[in-house]
């Protein structure tokens, strides 16, 4: 058995990866052409979005010009396209900056919401998850089943203006919206663009508490609703180890009962897990518009949506590629994770 | 043809057949707690839906600037709005939009994503290379983002925010069906009968689309509470149904700006979508618990 | 069990201790919220969104300026005097000798010449302020021209009222430029547009940019050589903040100075704050509704009559605007020359039905109506639809972001637009030639609000184009109040209020001048005590 040629496996190997790097290429190209159609479907002029309502017709006229919309839609799609694939993702009209740029400026703040929201979820829900599945139809499991269905069924952002509300307004436990207090802003100059590492890194530890008081609030919604879910994939992935048979040896055996849930049943499940969480990130990164939206965050979500109302395509595409690039990233990692750690899904081997 | 009566003999038992498991499936149902729960919830919104002109108290779309924002008490059991409409009375109405989104976006995703996936999976071949691939990208894009740029297209409407939660909705039905079909087509029955001489088509109707229907019908249902709340998340930026009609995220949006001041404007929609949704979400969960075949094998 | 507890209590207490936020503002530093995502470039030349031109009015200074109290009272800023010869189409200005940029550079007349070519050159969204008066690329090195270093001589086309002129110079567009410093950073012939847009400033006036991060705040220092009077505060800083409610609370928190966007609830609740209060001003905004008379039922005058007999005016002022607008049915704005108080329309059910007998329209008759998503224009909409709905007249309404709504009405694909209309300077032309001139009596054939909603305004046009040459102030003002009573009954334009501009602000905050015109509001004067 271990008498393989080294040689056809690692060309084996090779043609794996290229045909998955061929399947990320070609899902991006279809991404980008699915958003700039979109872009082009909009009813929002950005030429009068740019030179606003009282311009001359000459002023419009070389705006129009400039930007490159009396040629043909595919030719300003592969003149995109192009420009992409050298690393230039265009200029946003409404921030007069390059894309990347404000790319880089807005990413890192919803990349610091859903990574702790996350991390909130993992630390809550997967051990929610495991309980409800070792106390299976007791009074946990029962339990942690609702609080977990209350978390998908409620819309988010109403619990997030209801949290304001309550935790802000009323009880003045938590910062209001936004990512720092009007007074603080500009105190840290930027390095990672992530207020809570940058205010870190430069000492500055008033500005890092005042930032952890306004993402508080966020980040603990998020963990709750990626709780609700990460609980429930391990439950039932946790019942279906349970109730395996090498369980039921394991036990036969005299293994203790912390040796056969954590050693065993949660060992095993931990591999579809890992996908799951993997998926489920994407997942919140897209799925922050609302929270954005409630919070005043200055995150990607944000600004997608308000460049897509100012047809700002640049932005839009921009953005989008960003967050959809990552999700197939995130897609294709998951499934190599999937087949390099789990045994029954490695290639058979001769 | 000497075969008529048998094969009418075979379809009586067949429905006979059917008859009882569904009465057997029906029985189960009533022993779940959590789902008789959910289906209660149901009737009680199609209820409101149904006799919203009796059950209200006030006209839901006729301001009394008089009474704007008045709290909740015994002019306006729940409060009024900013335009000094009821509140209790609009979100009864709401529930009307409500079932009409869920309605629209369930009789056209399932089916799409359906097709797509079993003729993907029949197929095979670059058929399915290129339907997966469409798949991937509505797959890849943000659900929600897809959703508003598509309702910015089409212009804002309850109608066009249910064609836009449907072009976001189908793909997972496509991969489910495919996958559904991948393991039937080859299938030694769906063989014999294409060697009988059927046509693909009739395959595709007859043999293959029944296999997907329960896990459609589990998905179908799991996946009501989540067009419920994106359809509010659309409501609540403003791409979803225009006023004055009551639509519940909708009445969110609007109420946000006295959230802090006349919290019920905003609280009262929130707490009916949530109702709601953990209706349809506790309903699913017991569907799926009879349904899924897969959880059925288990022990 | 023990472990959460303790978290959770930690947890409590952290977020406890990090709430506390500050008492006050720096005594140095103006804070203020405002929306400010608008803002597509600080450039001068180009400057045409709200914040936008509310950051660079307080950067760049014009040649005249006039006294928001007083708009009649025109006086010179960076020009010392002017004169305008007999045939009112020369105006001579003298600069101020003392005037000086920031950079040091002294304001000569050839700055000014080289920031007047620069817009029409630029041919920006701003350039019509200019334009109008007949420059164009190719005649404008003629007609602007400085004579020496402190002479401007500035010939129009027609002539114009002066104070007409005089006003289009002190807006926006009229903002002076450094040139030396401003043409050292020229690249491909932008003439600096690409070095001015976002990050540098090359005015004369109190404040310069230090940062300004898109969609998030602008940071103003003091010019520190500014030329005259300093102002008090070293610091002017924008934040974006949309929500009207947040607005609020940070004003009462003290996180803010001046809160610029709230709605009248919030001015209702914060009335027994002693630690705040409100300021009134005047605004030129006025909210109306256009009729596209291309629609068959509007085509009907008196079914456009009826709809005026329609609205709940007084209703919705009272109790929607609670004190943030007043009833104003006629196009020049309270304040203005010419203005007039002629509020001839109030709800009358019965008599919009007579009316709408009489033209002849079958009711029910369903009008697309296209309205801004933000606050007032749904509150407006909303109530207008119900009274509306009473007299059979369904208002089919498409709430839009901001830009599709602009679009919308543009391409005239509507039946009603439900919008608002600012001026730029506070002429009355700046009103009369939106709603009374069709594009064929317009000097540069621009298309006007009256061309969009397929309206000929008949002899009101050249009448107002008529008024627009005349120089006696007092024949000019009855001449505009004649064109307005005409148009108020027979116009497809249905006025509704008048903005009365409120802004909050902390009860230390003095000496803060709001503007008549949209985003003139003067900072520099501010104290903190």
């Amino acid at each position: 058995m271990a008498a393989i040629a080294p040689a056809s496996d690692g060309i084996r190997r090779l043609g794996r990866v290229l045909t998955g790097l061929a399947t990320i290429a070609v899902t991006l190209l279809g991404l980008i052409a699915l958003t700039f159609f979109i872009g082009r479907v909009i009813p929002i002029d950005p030429v009068l979005a740019i030179v606003g309502e009282k311009a001359t017709q000459e002023a419009y006229d070389k705006v129009f010009y400039a930007m490159g919309l009396d040629k043909p839609v595919w030719e300003q799609f592969a003149a995109y396209t192009w420009q992409l694939l050298c690393g230039d993702f265009g200029t946003s009209f409404t921030t007069t900056r390059p894309v990347l740029t404000d790319l880089l400026t807005f990413f890192p703040a919803t990349l610091e919401l859903a990574t702790l929201g996350l991390l909130l979820g993992i630390v809550l829900g997967v051990p929610a998850g495991v309980v409800s599945a070792y106390w299976h139809d007791k009074w946990p499991d029962h339990l942690i089943r609702v609080v977990g269905l209350v978390g998908y069924s409620v819309p988010i952002f109403w619990l997030g203006l209801v949290g304001l509300y309550v935790f802000y307004y009323r009880l003045g436990w938590v910062a209001g919206p936004g990512q720092i207090d009007v007074f603080y802003v500009g105190i840290v100059k930027p390095i990672t663009n992530s207020i809570l590492i940058d205010s870190m890194l430069r000492g500055e530890w008033t500005v890092f508490w005042n930032a952890v008081s306004h993402i508080v609030l966020p980040v603990s919604l998020i963990g709750y609703f990626s709780m609700a879910y990460l609980s429930r994939m391990t439950r039932s992935l946790m019942l279906d180890q349970l109730t395996k048979e090498y369980v039921l040896t394991a036990r036969l055996k005299g293994a203790s009962e912390i040796e056969v849930v954590f050693g065993h049943a949660l060992r095993n499940a931990a591999i579809p897990l890992v996908t799951i969480i993997a998926l489920s990130y994407g997942g919140l990164l897209e799925g922050s518009v609302l929270i954005e939206t409630v919070f005043g965050w200055p995150g990607i979500g944000n600004y997608i949506a308000s460049s897509l109302f100012r047809g700002d395509i640049n932005a839009v595409l921009g953005g989008t590629f960003l967050v959809g690039a990552i999700f197939i990233v995130l897609n294709q990692l998951s499934d190599i994770l999937y087949t390099t750690l789990d045994p029954r899904t490695r290639p058979a081997r001769r | 043809m000497s075969t008529m009566p048998t094969h009418t003999i075979a379809r009586a038992q067949v429905r006979a057949a059917q008859f009882k498991q569904i009465k057997s499936f029906c029985r189960r149902f009533a022993r779940n707690p959590s789902g008789m729960f959910g289906f209660f919830i149901l009737v009680a919104l199609l209820f409101c839906a149904a006799f919203a002109p009796w059950l209200a108290t006030h006209d839901p779309y006729l301001p009394n600037l008089s009474g704007r924002l008045s709290a909740p008490g015994a002019d306006y059991w729940l409060g009024a709005d900013e335009l000094g409409r009821d509140i209790y009375s609009r979100v009864l109405y709401g529930s009307r939009l409500t079932l009409l989104i869920v309605g629209l976006v369930i009789v056209t995703s399932a089916p799409i994503g359906l097709l797509v996936g079993v003729i993907a999976g029949n197929f095979g071949g670059w058929v399915d290379t290129i339907f997966m691939r469409v798949t991937d990208v509505f797959l890849a894009v943000p659900k929600l983002l897809l959703a508003l740029a598509f309702v910015a297209a089409l212009g804002p409407g309850i109608v066009n925010a249910a064609i836009a939660i449907t072009l976001t909705a189908w793909p997972p039905y496509a991969r489910m069906a495919r996958a559904e079909a991948l393991a039937v087509r080859n299938s030694d029955y769906v063989n014999a009968v294409r060697l009988a001489g059927a046509s693909e088509f009739h395959i595709i109707v007859q043999h293959i689309i029944p296999m997907c229907i329960s896990s459609v019908i589990v998905r179908m249902t799991l996946d009501m509470a989540g067009i419920i709340l994106t359809a509010a998340g659309l409501g609540f930026i403003g791409l979803g149904a225009q006023p004055p009609l009551p639509e519940w995220g909708a009445m969110i949006s609007t109420g946000r700006k006295f959230i802090f001041d006349q919290w019920w404007v905003a609280t009262v929609p929130g707490f009916a979508i949530f109702i709601v949704s953990l209706g349809f979400n506790l309903l699913g969960d017991a569907i799926r618990d009879l349904l899924d075949p897969h959880l059925k094998a288990r022990p | 069990m023990k472990l959460t507890k303790a978290l959770a209590g930690a947890l409590l207490s952290m977020t406890m201790l990090t709430s506390v936020s500050f008492a006050a503002t720096p005594q140095d530093t103006l804070v203020i919220a405002d929306a400010i995502d608008d803002i597509i470039t600080l450039d001068p030349g180009e400057v045409g969104e709200v914040g936008g031109i509310m950051a660079a009015k307080q950067i760049y200074q014009p040649l005249v300026t006039f006294n928001v109290k007083n708009p009649t009272e025109i006086y010179g800023v960076l020009a010392q005097s002017w004169t305008v010869s007999e045939d009112g189409k020369t105006f001579t200005f003298k600069m101020n000798p003392n005037a000086k940029f920031a950079s040091g550079n002294p304001v000569t007349a050839h700055d000014a010449e080289f920031s007047y070519h620069r817009v029409v050159k630029m041919a920006s969204r701003s350039a019509f302020l200019l334009t109008q008066f007949g420059f164009t690329t190719d005649n404008i090195e003629e007609r602007i021209k400085a004579v020496d270093d402190a002479t401007l001589v500035i010939e129009i086309e027609q002539p114009y009222a002066e104070s007409f002129v005089l006003y289009a110079l002190s807006s926006y567009a009229g903002g002076i430029v450094d040139s030396k410093l401003v043409l050292e950073h020229e690249v491909d012939g932008d003439l600096g547009n690409g070095w001015l847009k976002q990050e540098n400033t090359a005015g004369s006036g109190p404040f310069v940019l230090s940062n300004w991060a898109p969609k998030q705040s602008i940071l103003l220092t003091r010019n520190e050589n500014f030329w005259q009077e300093k102002p008090s505060i070293e610091r002017v800083f924008f934040q974006h903040v949309p929500e009207s409610a947040a607005q609020r609370l940070l004003l009462e928190k003290g996180d803010i100075d001046v809160a610029n966007k709230l709605g009248p609830d919030d001015y209702t609740s914060i009335a027994n704050n002693a630690d705040v209060k409100t300021l009134d001003g005047s605004s030129g905004v006025i909210y109306y509704m256009g009729l596209n008379v291309r629609n068959e039922a509007l085509s009907h005058p008196d079914f456009v009559k009826a709809m005026k007999y329609l609205v709940d005016y007084d209703g919705i002022a009272a109790t929607i605007g609670q004190g943030t607008i007043e009833v104003h049915q006629t196009l020049v704005p309270a304040g203005f020359l010419g203005s007039l108080d002629y509020n001839p329309y109030s709800l009358d059910i019965e008599k919009a039905k007579e009316l709408i007998a009489s033209s002849g329209v079958q009711t029910p008759v369903t009008l697309e109506t296209v309205v801004w998503n933000v606050p007032p224009y749904t509150d407006f909409a909303q109530a207008a639809q119900a009274t509306l709905a009473q007299a059979g007249i369904n208002l089919d309404l498409q709430v839009v972001d901001g830009q599709q709504w602009l679009e919308r009405y543009r391409s005239s694909a509507l039946d009603i637009w439900v919008g608002l209309w600012g001026p730029d300077y506070p002429d009355p032309h700046s009103n009369a030639k939106a709603f009374a001139v069709n594009s064929k009596d317009a000097p540069d054939g621009s298309s006007s609000l009256a061309d969009r909603f397929g309206w000929d305004a008949g002899d009101l046009s050249p009448k107002a184009m008529a008024a627009l040459r005349e120089n006696d102030t007092e024949l000019r003002k009855t001449m505009y109040e004649e064109i307005q009573k005409v148009h108020t009954d027979t116009s497809p334009f249905l006025y509704m209020f008048q903005e009365v501009r409120r802004v909050a602000v902390r009860s230390n905050v003095n000496g803060l001048i709001l503007g008549l015109t949209l985003s003139d509001d003067r900072y520099w004067e501010v104290t903190k005590d």
